[in-house]
């Protein structure tokens, strides 16, 4: 179920994933230290010695007294897709690897067509479907 | 992460090879310990083929056929960075081995090849081990 909920994201919908991660409080705002522990997080180790990491980490340290709504959040990850690279890398890699990339395209379809193109999450699908 | 059966597991291992056709396929008759997700599959519309080839994946994965994959599976599986660059490179047998001697020593150290075409010149990783609640955990050196 996670793989699935994981491998079947569009890009659209794995930025908007990123960001129900971390408004842990569902308030549908996160804010620029948010922003920061997801990118730390995102890169692992790599974080220190990877200068696109330490560039968008500046960015997010500028805006530090913003908070990101659902739209910023999406609008800043489309202008600065480094942000999430890692997690676009690794959604590629699982598709490759676990049963194939056709599989996940059509399983994708079928989570377009269960969510009517919005970005919902398994839990929404599993209960609008019961 | 996911949670799967011993006995299934352990009956889909004990087969030498399978062949699927969408036609033949019972994942349900042979896996009936998972009727219980069934719902939930065909939420998703996920038909018995499709379960058949997923669950041939989950069982790739599953090393230490626990019937649970453990992050450290996963990415093994995936030949992904567990804590450091070099790590990438380690395989399953030399985590286990690592895991063993760090086990019996306490610590270990170990060393790997670091590739040229990096940011960094050929040369070495080294890494010190230590078991932690029972993990394998690293520490540059």
């Amino acid at each position: 179920m996670s793989l699935w909920n994981y491998a079947t994201l569009g890009k659209n919908q794995l930025i908007m994933f990123a960001f129900d991660l971390y408004d842990n409080d569902g308030s549908g705002q996160i804010d620029a230290r948010e922003v920061e522990l997801m990118l730390k997080e995102c890169y692992g180790r790599a974080f220190k010695g990877n200068k696109h990491a330490q560039k968008i980490l500046e960015k997010v340290k500028n805006m530090a007294a913003e908070n990101f709504t659902v739209d910023a959040f999406s609008d800043f990850v489309q202008k600065h897709p480094v942000l999430l690279f890692p997690a676009f890398m690794l959604q590629t890699i699982i598709q490759k690897k676990i049963v194939g990339e056709k599989f996940w395209e059509q399983a994708a379809n079928t989570r377009i067509s269960l969510s009517n193109g919005n970005y919902v999450n398994m839990s929404q699908i599993l209960k609008a479907h019961m | 992460m996911g949670c799967i059966h011993n006995s299934t597991v352990r009956n889909l291992n004990s087969r030498a090879s399978f062949h699927l056709t969408n036609s033949n396929c019972e994942f349900f008759s042979k896996h009936s310990d998972l009727l219980k997700y069934k719902k939930d599959f065909d939420r998703l519309q996920l038909d018995e083929y499709a379960l058949e080839r997923l669950f041939t994946s989950f069982v790739k994965i599953d090393q230490d056929l626990s019937g649970e994959i453990s992050t450290w599976e996963l990415l093994e599986f995936l030949h992904l960075e567990v804590s450091g660059r070099s790590i990438l490179a380690m395989d399953f047998a030399k985590w286990q081995m690592a895991t063993f001697i760090t086990k019996i020593t306490h610590s270990m150290r170990l060393r790997f090849a670091r590739r040229s075409g990096q940011s960094l010149p050929r040369g070495y990783f080294e890494y010190s081990t230590r078991m932690v609640q029972g993990k394998l955990t690293f520490a540059s050196l």
